[in-house]
């Protein structure tokens, strides 16, 4: 980046950011929101017709079984993560009266 | 389809929950009423300011559309499992949006930006690249709301509305000119507001349906075995298939995972997002839209449902609207009826507002009056509201449906085709702005191509006959054909980038810094300014005491 201009932003940013990131180790949470990735990208997993349930092919209840397991991931990643977590709770107040 | 002409029960009702849904749009003007609604924040992003209770609905409204209802059931009414790609693409998509948006959104609301192109101005330092961007925007957004109105047409013609000669499409030009007037007036107020209506309706039709319906078909299991007997029994041309056959297994999950990439990639979605409070508003939000991917599962269904039921249909976007008519009491087919049009009306206001929104920002301003105020940018961008409507109207009226089809798998193709220039642009600035625009161009022409190049043997198509493309080229596989193209897109980036870097070719300017992509909304708004501000002094160091 160095024909880039010089972006004197850049420290004061570094400094005000950090209280509002994720720690490393709970960045590690992300990992679970990869799994679904896999689970309904092959095809090849999931294009049978058996085990049935209630008549329902196993291609189709399947995947939509899999809608509920990736929301619960993405919930789970969600509450683990949350940014707001460790931030001083002046910044929900302010939050909320610029947008009220 | 046997004709039966107009069931007054029917029809009165959908015009009652018309008018209330028309009442609400005029109304919504006044909802969480903004000081001024002479400028872009207000009028074309609600104020950045939705929660994530309003947001759920209307990024739900927005992204699961009346099309999508209609065509996604037509899907698999006519070929089978490869229609169920919609559930595989609906899931993977938020955990993309988790991740994804926040940054944008930050960004976006650091910057004053207001569209995707916005954004690329503002990162890349390239208002060339920005108008790429805008103008496939624009161009893929066109044919989408054209085919909201081929939604609300199938609904209007199942209940016999359709007249004959001039008269065919007025029920239609009257639907939309009620909408485009009070898009005009309220912004992205009104369709946020009428959400509420379109998705309470919805999910109790589709609730109804896959209950009652079922029950007087026999149960789910004579369902499946009577689709299954159905499309065997079709001609092989048909490509129809009960499970997804090895062959198309490549076409099962790059239609999903592109279209996954593609659908946040489009203005109105992006519109959505930025009209949300909060990083936290867009991370929650991911968590609990799969409800809405849940219904859609359960919509796709109604495809087989359709082909248990017998309905017999050439056209086959007919199959639900005839479903329903055969299955629910007129009364409730009134209101099944009204789901699926008022369905239609919020994403079509959704996207006139954000290709609105797009023209403004991305071409008027920087290319024609560089010195526009707030209010004139406002006045601007509801004009031109206007203008996106009465050209999807013709669209479907001059130009036959089919072509609007054409258009809009055109459209997907070429809406993924700006993914590394925004989604690239959010985490680095590797990349070269030449290389990406160059990557965009290589991906439109080989999309295009490809598309193009696609017969459809049973509906005796020699172009843009489907989703599907037969790659020959080293190697034999079938793929999306959007797929592809980003892929070739990404290829032309990453070398290109490095030749570029090689011949030291000047980057662009970026404005940002890396803490403006984790911005929390701390700040008050800054005053709404005009594109001059955003294009900006790239240099130009905002007070960094005034963040904390």
């Amino acid at each position: 980046m160095a024909e880039g201009p010089v972006r004197s932003g850049d420290a004061a940013g570094t400094e005000t950011g950090g209280r509002r990131r994720v720690s490393p180790l709970r960045r590690l949470w992300y990992l679970l929101l990869v799994v679904q990735f896999p689970a309904v990208l092959v095809p090849s997993f999931y294009a049978r017709e058996t085990p049935m349930v209630w008549g329902i092919p196993f291609f189709y209840w399947y995947q939509l079984l899999w809608v509920i397991i990736a929301a619960l991931l993405t919930l789970i990643v969600y509450l683990f993560t949350r940014e707001r977590g460790e931030a001083s709770p002046s910044t929900e107040r302010v939050t909320a009266e610029v947008s009220s | 389809m046997p004709h039966r002409g107009i069931v007054p029960v029917e029809l009165a009702i959908f015009a009652a929950l018309f008018t209330i849904v028309a009442g609400l749009g005029f109304a919504a003007v006044r909802w969480r009423r903004a000081q001024n609604l002479a400028n872009l924040d207000e009028w074309g992003l609600g104020g950045r300011a939705f929660g994530t209770f309003v947001t759920w609905f209307l990024l739900g409204g927005d992204v699961y559309t009346a099309y999508t209802f209609i065509a996604i059931p037509a899907l698999v009414y006519g070929v089978g499992a490869l229609g169920f790609y919609a559930v595989p693409y609906t899931i993977v998509i938020y955990p993309l949006v988790f991740l994804i948006m926040p940054r944008l959104w930050s960004v976006c609301r650091r910057h004053g930006a207001v569209t995707p192109s916005d954004f690329v101005r503002v990162r890349h330092g390239s208002s060339t690249l920005a108008l790429a961007v805008a103008v496939t925007g624009i161009v893929a957004t066109m044919p989408y709301i054209a085919l909201q109105l081929v939604g609300i047409q199938s609904v209007l013609q199942s209940m016999g509305v359709a007249g004959t000669g001039w008269q065919k499409d007025l029920p239609l030009i009257l639907a939309f000119a009620i909408l485009a007037a009070y898009t005009y007036s309220s912004g992205l107020r009104a369709p946020a507001l009428i959400a509420f209506v379109k998705d309470a309706l919805i999910y109790m039709v589709v609730i109804v349906a896959v209950i009652y319906i079922p029950l007087r078909l026999g149960g789910y299991g004579h369902i499946f075995s009577s689709a299954h007997t159905h499309l065997a029994a079709k001609p092989k041309s048909a490509q129809a298939s009960f499970i997804i056959p090895p062959g198309s297994q490549a076409a099962y999950w790059t239609l999903a995972l592109g279209s996954a990439f593609a659908l946040f990639m489009y203005p109105h979605a992006i519109t959505g997002v930025l009209a949300a409070k909060g990083r936290d508003v867009i991370r929650r939000n991911a968590a609990i839209l799969p409800a809405y991917t849940f219904l859609l599962g359960l919509i796709a269904l109604l495809g087989y449902m359709a082909i248990a039921a017998g309905v017999n249909v050439t056209n086959t976007n007919l199959a639900v609207p005839e479903l329903f008519q055969r299955m629910f009491p007129t009364w409730f087919t009134g209101i099944a009826f009204s789901a699926i049009a008022i369905g239609a009306l919020v994403p079509a206001a959704i996207m006139a507002i954000a290709s609105a929104n797009l023209f403004t920002r991305n071409i008027w301003v920087p290319f024609l009056d560089r010195n526009a105020t707030p209010a004139r940018e406002a006045a601007v961008a509801k004009v031109a509201s206007l203008a996106v409507k009465a050209g999807a109207v013709a669209f479907i009226i001059v130009l036959s449906p089919q072509f609007s089809v054409n258009l809009q798998l055109l459209g997907g193709v070429w809406i993924l085709q700006t993914f590394p220039a925004i989604v690239f642009g959010l985490y680095t600035r590797f990349f070269h702005r030449w290389a990406l625009l160059s990557g965009w161009l290589a991906g439109m022409v080989t999309g295009t191509w490809m598309a193009y190049a696609t017969p459809n043997v049973a509906k005796h198509q020699a172009h843009f006959g489907g989703s599907v493309y037969n790659w020959h080229f080293l190697g034999h596989f079938k793929a999306y054909p959007g797929f592809i193209a980003l892929c070739i897109n990404v290829a032309v980036v990453l070398v290109l980038t490095l030749v570029f870097m090689l011949l030291r070719v000047p980057k662009g300017a970026d404005a940002t810094t890396p803490d403006d992509f984790e911005e929390e909304a701390a700040l008050p708004l800054p005053e709404p300014v005009g594109i001059s501000a955003v294009v900006g002094d790239p240099g130009k160091v905002r007070p960094a005491a005034g963040r904390s």
